[in-house]
């Protein structure tokens, strides 16, 4: 392993490009890994479990029984979306001698839950653990476990919502997922399911942002991961920190605050003169998907036949507005170039919906990107808001 | 400059003014005229907008989500496109084409934000996040000659 190279945080300061500049590096500051401290939790890019991989962040996570608090598993390679709320672990990854208690509805009948992706679903029984993340505790919350011997076969509503159950490690592409984004609940489809009919239920609590219910530093997260080269990196080592300005190393410094829809978490971005006001940034995406026929496409990505310097402005709800350079290169030259790379920094992507652009983990390296819980209280303002 | 809004503004009133409520849905592929079914079983709002080369019918989720059906002057439904915080009910709503989707092949890179079918006579692509998605597929073949790909959203 990596030892994490102690950095004191590094102010973010946007660089804007003139336009006309012939900007549009990628140059836009200089993200920390964050120290130590009770509050920052290393997070690795690699290729991940099934070893496909690219622009994906890991961290581990260690659940343990409310009713029995030493009784405690870690897990790694879970996956930090910033786009998804909560925790969801592959089931086959815990011992089965490992049980957390059910979460049950007023009937004291499990719940079960239907966790939608843009690319599938995960269906699974909620149970209640504590969870500890670095030096960080969520008490009693609700947890989904995906793909466990009791949830048995998703109802029909539940599969008619996507592709496929994604629903083992390799199917799923990790051994979990911790939702950090900017809301606590996560929205998502429970069901409760007596004599083996499946019906769906309002829970008392939604499997939601464990942050939200840590002790302290829990009105957001910090996910920095510093510079990668040009080339690519085989693997990147960042810190994901607890907190916004309620320690000594996760002040807000001169992040510049963006605040997100109330509803939606989406701010705008404006590409190509065009606002595409459902935009966002999502650690859980792997490159800039864009809304770009003009650039060559190939195996899902870009392939453009030289790098492209572009531009983007994103525009917060609170009006700020800041326009950002990155770079957008030959996806299968990159892949080819260096195929044990996992952490590129120039990975784009077509967006093809065609309806919003998204700034996947390419955008995140070398920044600090804080994101703020929706109406949770910090030194810049009430979330959701996201800053860098 | 005004001129050009104006006239737009004006075309768009007049196509909310020819908007009349028509129980008939079908799924992706299917004739109009056969089923309500899809509203039925969303048990949406549906609200029609008929436009020169196709008309739209809306369905309004209880959800919020909005799913939209294209239809051909002749009543086949060439496209489908949804957005809001629930996905909608796929299988319902490509008909025939679900099964397609559900076997389509997985990315090699893969994330939990996108994915895509682009098959010769299918295309699907969905995206988003939790609270937010979107998505919508269409049969290439059946997409009217004058109807831009990127208007279906």
């Amino acid at each position: 392993m990596r030892r994490l190279i102690a950095l004191a945080p590094i102010s973010v300061l946007m660089m804007i490009a003139a336009c006309g500049g012939g900007g549009g590096s990628s140059d836009l500051g200089g993200g920390g890994t964050g120290g130590s401290g009770s509050n920052v939790a290393p997070v690795t890019v690699d290729s991940g479990p099934n070893g496909n991989s690219v622009n994906t962040p890991f961290v581990s996570v260690t659940v343990c029984s409310p009713s029995s608090p030493t009784t405690c598993e870690t897990v790694d390679h879970i996956e930090v979306d910033t786009g998804s709320f909560g925790l969801r672990i592959i089931a086959s990854v815990l011992p089965s001698t490992f049980v957390l208690p059910a979460e049950t509805d007023t009937n004291n009948d499990a719940i079960y839950e239907c966790a939608v992706f843009g690319d599938g679903y995960s269906w699974g029984s909620v149970h209640m653990a504590n969870v500890q993340i670095a030096g960080e505790t969520a008490s009693n919350i609700p947890v989904q476990i995906i793909g466990d011997a009791a949830s048995g076969t998703p109802p029909s509503s539940c599969s008619s919502m996507g592709s496929v159950n994604e629903n083992t490690v390799g199917t799923f592409g990790a051994n979990g997922i911790i939702g950090v984004g900017p809301f606590v609940g996560d929205g998502q489809i429970y069901y409760s399911c007596p004599d083996g009919v499946c019906g769906e239920i309002s829970p008392t609590a939604e499997v939601a942002n464990p942050v939200a219910s840590f002790a302290a530093d829990n009105n957001g997260v910090i996910l920095e991961l510093p510079k990668v080269p040009t080339d690519g990196s085989a693997t990147v080592a960042g810190s994901l920190v607890f907190g916004i300005g309620t320690e000594s190393n996760n002040g807000l410094s001169t992040a510049t605050i963006y605040t997100l829809d109330a509803n939606t978490g989406t701010l705008t971005i404006t590409y190509n003169s065009t606002a595409y006001d459902m935009s966002f940034l999502d650690s859980g995406s792997n490159a800039f998907y864009l809304v770009d026929n003009s650039i060559p496409q190939c195996s899902g990505f870009y392939c453009p036949a030289s790098t492209l310097a572009l531009m983007a402005t994103i525009t917060g709800a609170n009006g700020t507005s800041n326009t950002v350079g990155f770079n957008i290169a030959n996806a299968e030259a990159l892949f080819s170039a260096d195929p044990s790379g996992t952490a590129f920094n120039n990975l784009g992507a077509p967006n093809t919906f065609g309806t919003f652009i998204d700034f996947g983990l390419p955008f995140f390296y070398g920044l600090n990107v804080y994101t703020a819980i929706d109406g949770a209280t910090t030194p810049g303002g009430t979330g959701p808001y996201v800053a860098f | 400059m005004k001129t050009i809004r104006s006239r737009r503004w004006a075309f768009g009133v007049s196509v909310l003014i020819q908007a009349v409520s028509l129980p008939a849905l079908a799924a992706l592929g299917s004739d109009l005229n056969s089923v309500q079914a899809d509203q039925l079983h969303m048990k949406g709002m549906l609200h029609t907008t008929v436009a020169s080369a196709y008309t739209v019918h809306e369905i309004q989720t209880p959800s919020g989500t909005v799913v939209r059906e294209y239809a051909t002057p002749a009543g086949k439904v060439f496209a489908v496109a949804w957005s809001g915080p629930r996905m909608p009910d796929l299988r319902q709503t490509l008909g025939a084409y679900f099964a397609e989707y559900t076997q389509a092949p997985r990315p090699l890179h893969p994330d939990h934000a996108h994915f895509e079918v682009a098959d010769s006579g299918f295309v699907l692509q969905s995206a988003g996040h939790m609270r937010a998605y979107s998505g919508r597929a269409y049969i290439p073949q059946l997409v009217p000659q004058n109807v831009a790909v990127t208007d279906i959203k």
